[in-house]
């Protein structure tokens, strides 16, 4: 393993991969920036230019840039109190007041620090996995994998959504539109309609950018993001905000494990990792009364855990092939394009590639951060970008980007049609990642279902795994159900 | 528009689509309709209930809930919808590079209101530089009708 990992090492340390982690990391930090984007919208924009690398650069290139993301969002978060990301919004809570009181430099070195620092641990953390689960994960069969798909799928549709029902539906949604095209068992083509476009399948990347990409310029533009603050000053104190985060080592500790503990569980993470820390620190910590006022634990504790949320949220897409999260569905689906399957391979004979991704991801925390750091004057000024400069630059990149799947323009009639049906989802609360996610396991849920049966029959519905797996699904489900009305009759917010 | 309403709008059109999704997965061979069809069904009895659900809190359904927008600014939100596709067209008719040249430099001058100046700078940089990426990454520009129409005349 240690082999392996040196071998990956020498692999990500090349001059042309080393670019492109640079190149990741500035897309990422310009995206993380941009109040209302995100790594979902990065990753849509990205995906189509991966097509036909090999998967050493692609995944410098794309994991390069979901890594700094979650750094370089709190410069909203701190200096314009808006959310740079669903992950940075605790970080407001005290960054904010801290900025009001003069001290962003401050809240910006130990967050930077903090975050690098949780992403090591999150690195760190996807190693340990792939020890501990590789024995584990070899000896699933196709019964157990579909059934973990399955898992992984409904506890997105139950978890993101607001709505589990209609969370259920959208995953179903994107199960069907990963159907569309030919059939894995039989040779058929599918809802095609003699279209010579669609029988090759909807692309991955015009589903993403549609879903994710088009509702975002569309909000951007009509709600006037991005234009609230005027200014954004920084002033000085940033390494004193480094040294303070060394102090409160533990507090970086315990929220990063927690980090990447959440972003292993599909469905959770995003918006929940960055609040669930705060309250643990703010719980646990003593002399809290600041939290609130400007506390810099309470930056802290937010940005160690969502940027280790990344390294957790890989352990299940890389070695389950189940994604967690829109970002890491495409992620997963970037993998695919370049000639990788994901899952229990990614542990045999893909094990270099997960050793590089791994490299990378600490790799790119590194360089982020000293970025941020460094360059923390210059980049806080893009947080500054109109929204309406913005959008005809994004939606020129999205195109290009769009025809670049395939080279037709259904790429491009498709990005618009699914771009209004995300809109629509986006405002009524249907769970766009559950669709994406879906979509993504369509191809491997139904391979996995027709080598189940063909080899063991009915049988399989008896194996130990599926049936523990299959009551964790049956339980997931009911429970959210449940929890939606107690949440209903309480008064809670509710979608229809 | 009501948020309500148009959530059940938007289910009702789901439903639509599982329950042709079913129709249609029926026509395939046999080892190629499981999957479809039985996703179809299970997403069908679930968008049924999801509407008799919806119905049901619509009659009953308290002012504040019926006081929330699909968007705060849907006239805003549908004319830029409509601004962004109409980019598609342009570049279908007049080619990618014009299109882009155009449409942003407008963008920026008439809707983001800034300066001549800054209009036609920030055009030319991000021309620019999609130019040099796509020459870089060996990227391909999506075929206009000048391009068709100039392959069949001349």
């Amino acid at each position: 393993m240690i082999e392996v990992a040196m071998e990956a090492l020498r692999v990500v340390l090349d001059p042309s991969r080393i670019l492109y982690i640079f190149l990741g990391v500035a897309i990422g930090a310009f995206i993380g920036v941009i109040p209302g984007l995100g790594g979902t919208v990065g990753m849509a924009i990205v995906l189509p230019f991966v097509f036909g690398m090999d998967p050493f650069t692609g995944m410098a290139l794309l994991i390069g840039m979901i890594a700094v993301i979650h750094t370089a969002d709190t410069f909203p978060s701190v200096l314009l109190g808006i959310p740079g990301s669903a992950g940075s919004q605790a970080t407001i809570v005290d960054g904010y007041p801290l900025a009001k009181k003069g001290e962003a430099a401050r809240a910006l070195g130990a967050s930077f620090t903090a975050s690098l620092l949780g992403g090591l641990i999150g690195g760190i953390a996807l190693f340990l996995a792939i020890q501990i689960a590789r024995p584990l994960i070899l000896s699933f069969g196709s019964p157990e994998l579909l059934m973990l798909s399955l898992l992984g799928l409904s506890m997105v549709g139950v978890l993101t959504g607001k709505n589990p029902k209609l969370g259920i539906g959208a995953g179903l949604f994107g199960l069907l539109l990963g159907s569309v095209g030919a059939a894995p068992s039989v040779t058929e083509y599918r809802y095609s309609f003699d279209i010579l476009y669609l029988q090759s399948g909807i692309p991955l990347p015009i589903l993403a950018l549609g879903l994710f990409a088009f509702p975002v310029m569309v909000d951007l533009v009509a709600e006037k993001q991005g234009s609230i603050a005027k200014e954004a000053k920084i002033g000085s104190g940033i390494f004193k905000g480094v040294k303070e985060t060394f102090q409160h080592k533990f507090l970086v500790f315990r929220s990063a494990v927690l980090g990447a503990i959440i972003g292993f569980v599909p469905g959770l993470g995003g918006s929940v990792v960055d609040w669930i820390s705060y309250g643990l620190a703010k719980q646990t910590e003593k002399n809290t009364e600041n939290f609130g006022k400007g506390d810099i634990r309470g930056v802290i504790a937010p940005e160690s855990s969502n940027n280790a949320k990344e390294g957790g949220g890989l352990i299940p897409t890389l070695l389950f092939g189940i994604p967690g999260s829109g970002t890491t569905a495409m992620l997963l689906g970037g993998l695919t394009l370049m000639g990788v399957q994901a899952g229990p391979r990614m542990l045999d004979q893909d094990l270099d590639l997960t050793m590089s991704i791994i490299w990378t991801l600490i790799l790119a925390n590194i360089i982020g951060a000293i970025a941020c750091i460094f360059l923390a004057k210059y980049i806080s000024k893009v947080a500054l970008v109109q929204a309406e400069i913005l959008v005809p630059i994004l939606l020129v990149i999205l195109t290009i980007g769009a025809y670049q799947s395939t080279r037709h323009w259904g790429d491009i009639i498709l990005f618009f049609a699914i771009g209004i049906i995300g809109w629509f989802m986006s405002r009524l609360g249907w769970s766009r990642a559950a669709v994406l996610i879906g979509f993504v396991l369509a191809t491997p849920i139904e391979r996995y279902l027709w080598i189940s049966i063909s080899r063991y029959g009915s049988g399989w519905l008896t194996n130990p795994g599926v049936i523990i797996i299959g009551i964790l699904i049956t339980l997931i489900v009911i429970g959210s159900i449940v929890m939606a009305r107690r949440e209903k009759a309480k008064g809670g917010p509710t979608i229809g | 528009m009501d948020k309500a309403i148009s959530q059940l709008v938007f289910t009702i059109i789901m439903l639509m689509f599982f329950i042709f999704a079913a129709i249609e997965a029926t026509q395939f061979k046999e080892l190629a309709s499981y999957f479809p069809l039985y996703l179809s069904l299970v997403a069908i009895v679930l968008m049924v209930i999801e509407i008799i659900r919806q119905v049901i809190n619509l009659k009953k359904g308290n002012e504040e809930e019926r006081a929330e927008l699909l968007h705060p600014h849907i006239g805003a939100a549908l004319i830029y919808s409509g601004i962004l596709i109409l980019y598609a067209v342009m570049v279908y008719v007049i080619g990618m590079v014009l299109a882009s040249v155009i449409y942003v430099f407008a963008f920026l001058y008439f809707i983001a209101k800034t300066k001549l100046w800054k209009a036609i700078l920030i055009t030319a940089i991000l021309i620019g530089a999609v130019i040099g990426f796509a020459d870089l990454m060996n990227l391909y520009w999506p075929k206009s009708l000048i391009n068709i129409l100039t392959v069949i005349f001349v």
